[in-house]
């Protein structure tokens, strides 16, 4: 019944602390999504947020299409239920599912239907004269549940609801929800730390850390394609298992040598999408692997070639009936060591006790890599970028058999072993000089993943849409140079998201009556829309005259025209260079003192006029740099 | 026969197991869960230790309540005296009578004064009541900026003696109400005014409600004013007692502003008890009406009294329910 939409949500409490940061997302129509993450990260606040009991800092709230920002709880069209049940003690169950329908004084008729209907659906009927004292903790949380039902909201929002309950019954209420959503067909948002909560009952799920949003996405592609670390060590019991450790690449072999002595080797096919500049065997990664995805040697296992052996000594074993599971360590020397600690989830019929060396088997397909100080993952489901050991001679960039003519815009000096990376994006398909063989394709999520065969070198191209091209087809690829890096040489990509330094200030009307409000770049001034204003001021009220701001502007939204005296709501400023990319020329513009870049076809040293659509314009605040627009 | 009977009735129970819905299911999880939890018992030690304790509170709080009880049992006894005078010789009158009560009714204008100051200590009790409990609320559930500043500012203005702002308060009544400042209206406004600035026990109070109360309320659609009066004053009735009987004892009890603001007056018909029975006490007239005045006295305690045996449950959990969080 309704989608919500939650753009650069912020939440900061007065002190400066940052509760919520940066909360973007799309809630379709009847979506089951799951905030999960530990106490503190930020879920509640959100939930709050759109439940209308706690101000949005930043940012834009819209249920339906409509920004409720400043909407009263009661005119968002959302019911809450809360932790502690929140249930009106005085009244009894069917006064308090009543109640708010009498706040809107609907007849006493219509009331009843919609409670006994309500009742009936919790299967709370007999209870009805009861007052909440007098219920269990499950069916207090069902009074609950009832209220929210009675009011047919387009929005349902749980904030921890089954955290009071015994853990069995946590189970069964969580399927009661589960198909409560089915019933009622509404859009559900609930919060919860409990993981298991989460994978079972959402259709998607955000998981936060420190008012961060880590990822989200469903609950298979979390558990299956983690983004970080958090997310890997977060989702799935038991915890997946991490191996500091470096990766280096010989030829077309791929070896993992992992801190605590043990080496994994693949080819290079197994573990293509890891950027090939981790493989230096001196950048220090985390290998992860989940207990699903390692098992115990068995003369009968089949292995095709996508499993790789390892020895492990036993420490713990813990029979639960359905499986195994073995706590080891990949040093037989030190079986209690945290390094090298490994759990595997075995077959219950696995017989292993402590102390012995066990020769297991660890999965060279799903095992996950991060970068040890970032925490990110390296092993992407879409890889970010391609990088390519390329050489550069004459103005001309050559690898595998392609040859490509590089643009004007990028000199540099020639050399015979250039790394070139550009993002995956930044390969397009169908036309252009190089020649590619499509060697796999991979759907996902709304996007197509190419896996393209250049010689010997395998690259990914990024497309949005379905697949316009089929396994073994020759394809047409050009390289959208604005994007592409040369480190080695001192090329860098092209930035076209231009930053500029500013202020926000009024000016008194010359009737003395009222303000004109003006963002400032230099000595521009640009007229912000009335929309503008209402966010800048709900943000940061009088605060904004004195707060260092930052506009951030696409180069594509920028128009540029030759200057005339007066033009108002543009940037005036001095063409310094032109980048001529073949495909497009753009200028690099001094404006006051601040460098712009535009799309730009004219010449050097002149004076233009670049408009400023203000829509368009990010404005972010410097000191706690949150956007406020 | 009867086997086939039993096997009909157990297939019957089974029949109602699986009708059992999903609720009712959990509802039995449930109550097994429960029966399942140990239950608290009570150490010996402990129980020997808060019999002691008890016994000794007891004695001393015996002790006590008799040293305080002796001057009020000592009023009662001598409104019963028949002989005249303020000084008697003994504890207990050595001749009872009736006939001071008979006089309080008859010869004086005690009743009079009784209506006086009922009417006003009802009124601004109400006035007082309203004005304390709004005051709290709003000082425990909204955030404002003046909140704190006016917080503190109301405390340390509690701390003054209401009676210092005395001829302050004679000349802004002249001013509001220039014809008949020496009036029972006065007076109530007097009381009432200052009220708000016992806030803090019934913030205490508020504070210990949930706020998921109010925010729940606010979801469901309810106005602040009606989430106040429908949810937060029906689950606040010791606080609501407390307040009402606190505000009714300071009038009805108040001699100083009566006698500054009636100074003078010519018709004592306007005066309340405590300003007409003070008269009483001048040296003129100790003689003739001190048994009078004792009996004056009971009667003036009796309906407080009664009225707080009555309502002491609540007004415990009152004074109380602010510092403790239930």
């Amino acid at each position: 019944m309704a989608s919500l939409s939650l753009k650069h949500i912020f939440k900061v409490y007065d002190g400066g602390v940052k509760a919520v940061n940066d909360f973007c997302m799309d809630i379709d129509d009847k979506e089951f999504i799951v905030f999960v993450g530990p106490s503190g990260c930020g879920k509640s606040t959100t939930l709050r947020m759109i439940a209308g009991l706690e101000e949005i800092t930043a940012g834009e709230l819209r249920i339906d299409n409509e920004i409720v920002n400043d909407f009263e709880p009661k005119d968002r069209n959302i019911a809450m239920v809360f932790q502690n049940y929140a249930l009106y003690p005085h009244m009894s169950v069917y006064e308090n599912m009543a109640f708010s329908l009498r706040t809107i004084h609907m007849p006493n008729d219509q009331i009843h239907e919609k409670v006994m209907e309500a009742a009936e659906i919790l299967g709370i009927t007999e209870y009805l004269e009861r007052k909440p004292k007098a219920l269990s903790g499950g069916q207090r949380q069902r009074v609950a549940l009832g209220r929210a039902i009675v009011r047919q909201p387009k929005v349902f929002l749980l904030d921890e609801p089954l955290s009071n309950l015994d853990a069995k019954l946590r189970a069964a209420m969580r399927a009661e929800i589960s198909r409560l959503h089915e019933k009622l067909g509404t859009t559900f948002i609930y919060v919860t730390h409990d993981q298991v909560e989460a994978m079972t009952m959402g259709s998607r799920i955000v998981v936060m850390k420190d008012g961060f949003v880590q990822q989200i996405d469903t609950p298979i592609n979390l558990y299956k394609y983690p983004d970080n670390m958090f997310v890997a060590g977060f989702i799935g019991t038991p915890q997946m298992n991490f191996f500091d450790g470096t990766v280096t690449k010989t030829g077309d072999d791929v070896r993992f040598s992992l801190d605590c002595g043990t080496n994994i080797e693949m080819k290079y096919v197994q573990a293509d999408k890891i950027p090939v500049k981790y493989m230096d065997g001196a950048h220090r990664i985390v290998f992860g692997i989940r207990p699903d995805d390692v098992r115990v040697y068995n003369k009968n296992n089949y292995n095709d070639g996508s499993w790789a052996p390892a020895k492990a000594v036993v420490s713990v074993v813990e029979v639960l009936g359905g499986e195994t599971l073995i706590y080891a360590n990949l040093n037989p020397e030190t079986p209690d060591a945290q390094s090298g600690a490994i759990i595997i989830k075995a077959d219950p019929d696995t017989e292993v006790r402590r102390g012995d060396v066990i020769d297991i088997e660890i999965s060279r397909r799903k095992f996950h890599v991060f970068d040890k100080d970032t925490e990110k993952s390296i092993r992407r489901r879409i890889p970010e970028v391609n990088v390519i050991r390329a050489s550069v001679a004459g103005g001309v960039l050559g690898f595998a058999d392609q040859r490509f003519a590089l643009p004007a815009a990028v000199s540099c000096a020639d050399s015979t072993d250039a790394e070139i990376s550009m993002p995956v994006g930044a390969l397009t398909l169908g036309e252009g000089n190089g020649r590619a063989r499509v060697q796999w394709i991979e759907a996902i999520g709304g996007k197509t993943l190419y896996f393209l065969t250049v010689g010997e070198l395998t690259l990914f191209s990024l497309e949005e849409g379905s697949a316009r091209f089929a396994v073994g087809d020759e394809v047409a690829f050009d390289i959208d140079f604005t994007q592409m890096a040369i480190e080695s040489l001192g090329v860098a990509p092209l930035n076209l998201t231009n930053t500029l330094d500013g202020t926000f200030s009024k000016v008194k009307d010359e009737s003395r009556k009222f303000y004109h409000f003006y963002m400032n770049v230099g000595e521009a001034r640009l007229v912000p829309t009335d929309s503008i204003c209402e966010k800048v001021f709900a943000c940061k009220g009088n605060k904004i005259f004195h707060t260092p701001l930052e506009y951030v502007v696409e180069a594509k939204d920028l128009r540029v025209a030759p200057h005339t005296e007066g033009a108002e709501n543009v940037l005036v400023g001095k063409v310094l260079e032109v980048l001529d990319y073949g495909r497009a020329k753009y200028a690099v513009i001094d404006a006051y003192g601040q460098r712009l870049i535009v799309a730009y076809d004219g010449s050097v040293g002149e004076t233009v006029d670049v408009t400023v659509p203000v829509e368009a314009v990010t404005i972010k605040d410097k000191t706690i740099d949150i956007i406020i627009v | 026969m009867s086997t086939n009977k039993q096997l009909e009735r157990q297939k019957a129970a089974s029949q109602e197991a699986k009708e059992l819905t999903n609720w009712q299911k959990i509802d039995k999880m449930e109550a097994e869960l429960e029966r399942g939890k140990p239950k608290k018992k009570r150490r010996g030690g402990m129980r020997f230790r808060r019999i002691f304790g008890d016994t000794v509170g007891q004695i001393v709080l015996t002790v006590l309540s008799i040293l305080w009880i002796i001057p009020l049992f000592y009023l009662l006894v001598q409104s019963f005296r028949k002989e005249p005078g303020a000084w008697s010789p003994t504890f207990f009158p050595q001749e009872w009578t009736l006939d001071n009560y008979k006089r309080l009714f008859t010869e004086t204008k005690f009743l009079q004064w009784y209506g006086n100051t009922l009417l006003i200590a009802v009124c601004s009790c109400i006035i007082t009541a309203i004005f304390v409990l709004s005051v709290a609320y709003v000082f425990s559930r909204m955030k404002f900026k003046a909140r704190k500043p006016m917080m503190n500012v109301m405390l340390v203005l509690g701390m003054f003696p209401g009676f210092m702002s005395m001829s302050a308060v004679y000349f802004l009544l002249k001013i509001l109400l220039p014809d008949n400042y020496q009036s029972h209206l006065s007076l109530i406004i007097v009381y009432s005014a200052g009220a708000a600035l016992s806030y803090y026990i019934a913030k205490g109070f508020f504070d210990t409600v949930p706020k998921s109360l109010d925010e729940a309320a606010r979801i469901d659609g309810a106005s602040r004013f009606r989430t106040f009066y429908k949810i937060i004053l029906p689950l606040s009735k010791s606080i609501i007692i407390y307040t009402i009987l606190t505000s009714f004892i300071s009038p009805w009890c108040d001699y100083i502003f009566v006698s500054y603001i009636m100074a003078g007056v010519p018709d004592t018909g306007m005066y309340t008890v405590s300003l007409g029975m003070y008269k009483w006490l001048e040296r003129e007239m100790i003689q003739q009406y001190f048994t009078t005045f004792c009996a004056a006295a009971v009667i003036v305690a009796t309906p407080i009294t009664g009225l707080f045996m009555w309502l002491q449950k609540y007004y415990v959990e009152g004074v109380t329910g602010g510092a403790v969080k239930g």
